[in-house]
């Protein structure tokens, strides 16, 4: 195949945008040595140490384990709580209801470092500090906004006539709303859960202050992790490909959806 | 077609709608009903009966309130004031859901994830009929709308007519004492709405079911042949018969209304128990009081006088002949549609029955039958009498 002169940006593109994500893989299987002592391109001894200690020490994994619990538990509060809140304001005329949905919004665009002297306080006098109900509830305040307004979007595609169809059918409301309203937009629904994953997973802030040891998420071990031999920076490589991998997975499953999603269902 | 057959005219506003149903039949009835439009403003207040196992149109443009009307009488908008009986029980304050009624909209509403067997068999469903009997059903009905070789389709993999099919399969299943259909072919083109509008009329008919057809198309009334509702801007302006307001409406607006072509309005005035009309120079005696009055002539009463003494023979009280000039000409099918004026009437309209090529710029001499002019006051209501 002739060779395209157009495709030397693409190229270029592609090599700045994947470069990091290769070279951590690249680090990830190297042993320490190598990574400090000269420049390769792959790895000279590959090894797999770096992801075994990863796989064995309680101390790593359990990081892995707190996040996904937060994040999941975050992703169903959130969900749960803003399916019924935006089939109100997509359905539903009430006085009020365009300031709310603003207000609402707006929490979204404060900056979380606001909420965490409070939460810190607030949270320990209730006794659920360095739990991951903790992290969860408090990544509800960004999350829900969101959701909310995500799903609106995707509610006000249904026509209302589908709700009076079913009423009329007989269908009692929360039969309606599970057996007929939900399928209709469920790819909302697995955008916002998505949403709702991503920036649970990737923030840091909150939930390394709102944890110490039992609710640590992997963020926090990765940050802390200078030992007395200084820096173990496969280790740290690994555990970043590891990081990386739930996002791959769930964007895999919304790919479809993602451009409605980010247009907030209004394609 | 729509010709007036001869029968005694009735005044449809002290009618009562026949009933020959027992005690618990009686229709739907509406009190003092008060209805707000999609702007808040409230329509002019409602009392109506709806006999039962009537078939009733509601004619109307766009915006006349005909959904309105009807989302109030099916329970999906609660009136502002008054009460709405079904047979006589006062449901104002029913849930939808438990009155006995299907609806079939303009915008083909199913449910996109549902099979179209799915879709059909859902009100039964929701009644936890026995899987056979439900299944008996659906196909039943299916075949009466050749749906039966879709059923494991979903909806949106079928043409609008089909689609629509599957709504009205939905409305029909439930066997519903009250169906309201909003205008149900507006969506579809021409060949499918005269096919479905066939089927409807025909399996509605066999429902025995109170029907509620909201439409813009004068000529559904008459095809469906029982009671019309003609509204305009958020009133009622007449309701009875099909056929006995066809030939004795109300009022102009009522009359402009229900018929297609549009119906030519002629200004006339009386001075000295004399009309004169600005159509010819005619002046004919009448009973009416000295002012000005309008005259609703039907294009297909405009007679082309083609050889002077042989049409005319046909009309009972010819008018004095005229010449109009053609200034456009449409054929509609077998009929041609000729577009007319003279110095006081930019269009005058007259409908003639087979394909004419008509010079534009040609001069035709028309006459038109007295018994067939309706006569309305200057605020459009009807005087029925006016010949002397």
């Amino acid at each position: 195949m002739k060779f395209k002169k157009r495709y030397i940006l693409l190229i270029l593109y592609l090599l700045f945008l994947l470069m990091p994500i290769y070279w951590l893989m690249n680090m990830s299987f190297k042993t320490n040595e190598e990574i400090l002592g000269q420049f390769s391109l792959f790895p000279e001894t590959f090894v797999w140490d770096n992801y075994i200690t990863i796989f064995t020490d309680a101390s790593w994994y359990s990081g892995y384990i707190n996040s996904l619990i937060y994040v999941v538990l975050n992703t169903i509060i959130s969900l749960s709580v803003a399916l019924p809140a935006a089939y109100a304001f997509s359905r539903y005329e009430f006085l009020g209801g365009n300031h709310l949905f603003f207000w609402l919004l707006s929490n979204r665009m404060a900056p979380p470092a606001v909420f965490l002297l409070p939460f810190l306080n607030f949270y320990s006098s209730i006794g659920i500090f360095d739990t991951h109900l903790a992290v969860a509830l408090a990544h509800t305040l960004f999350n829900v906004p969101l959701s909310v307004w995500i799903l609106e979007g995707f509610m006000s595609g249904i026509p209302k006539e589908i709700d009076e169809s079913a009423s009329i059918d007989g269908y009692s409301f929360p039969k309606f709303f599970v057996k007929l309203f939900l399928p209709l937009i469920a790819p909302g629904i697995g955008v916002t859960a998505f949403f709702c994953f991503m920036f649970s997973w990737v923030e840091l802030l909150l939930a390394r202050t709102l944890t110490t040891v039992n609710a640590k998420p992997i963020s926090a071990v990765m940050t802390r992790t200078v030992s007395a031999a200084g820096m173990d920076w496969g280790l740290l490589a690994a555990a970043g490909v590891l990081t990386i991998v739930p996002g791959i997975l769930v964007i895999w499953f919304v790919r479809n959806y993602i451009a409605k999603g980010f247009s907030l269902g209004r394609v | 077609m729509k010709n007036n057959s001869p029968g005694s005219p009735v005044d449809i506003k002290t009618t009562k709608p026949a009933t020959n149903a027992s005690k618990t039949d009686k229709g739907l009835s509406l009190t003092e009903v008060g209805i707000k439009n999609s702007a808040g403003r409230e329509m002019t207040k409602l009392s109506l009966t709806f006999p039962p196992r009537s078939f009733n149109v509601i004619l109307g443009r766009s915006n006349a309130g005909k959904t309105n009307l009807m989302r109030v009488l099916a329970g999906l908008d609660k009136p502002s004031s008054g009460r709405i009986q079904y047979d006589g029980i006062d449901v104002t304050s029913q849930s939808v859901r438990s009155r006995d009624i299907a609806m079939v909209y303009q915008e083909f509403i199913n449910y996109p994830t549902l099979t179209v067997y799915e879709n059909i068999a859902s009100p039964l469903r929701v009644k936890k009929l026995s899987k056979q009997e439900i299944k008996t059903r659906v196909e039943h009905v299916a075949n009466l709308l050749r749906l039966d070789k879709f059923l494991d389709r979903k909806p949106k993999e079928l043409s609008g007519g089909q689609q629509q099919r599957v709504s009205i399969a939905r409305a029909l299943i439930k066997e519903a004492k009250y169906i309201f259909l909003n205008e149900p072919l507006a969506n579809l083109d021409y060949k499918l709405r005269e096919e479905l509008r066939i089927e409807i009329k025909d399996l509605l008919r066999k429902q025995g079911a109170t029907v509620f057809y909201a439409t813009t198309d004068p000529i559904e009334p008459l095809f469906f042949d029982d009671y019309i509702l003609l509204m305009k801007k958020g009133t009622i302006l007449q309701y009875g018969k099909a056929r006995e307001i066809y030939k004795n409406p109300a009022n102009l607006d009522g009359m402009l209304l229900y018929h297609d072509p549009p119906v030519n309005v002629i200004t006339a005035t009386v001075k000295a128990k004399r009309l004169s009309h600005t159509l010819s120079a005619e002046k004919i005696k009448t009973t009416l009081s000295d002012g000005t009055y309008k005259l609703a002539i039907r294009a297909q009463h405009m007679t082309v006088i083609a050889s002077r003494s042989k049409s005319i023979k046909l009309i009972v009280t010819p008018s004095k002949p005229f010449s109009l000039k053609v200034t456009l000409s449409e054929v509609r099918g077998s009929q041609t549609l000729i577009h007319l004026e003279n110095k006081t009437n930019p269009t005058v309209l007259s409908l003639v029955t087979g394909v004419h090529l008509v010079n534009i710029g040609a001069t035709i001499d028309f006459c038109f039958d007295w018994d067939k002019v309706c006569c309305f006051d200057e605020t459009g209501q009807r005087i029925s009498q006016f010949l002397a």
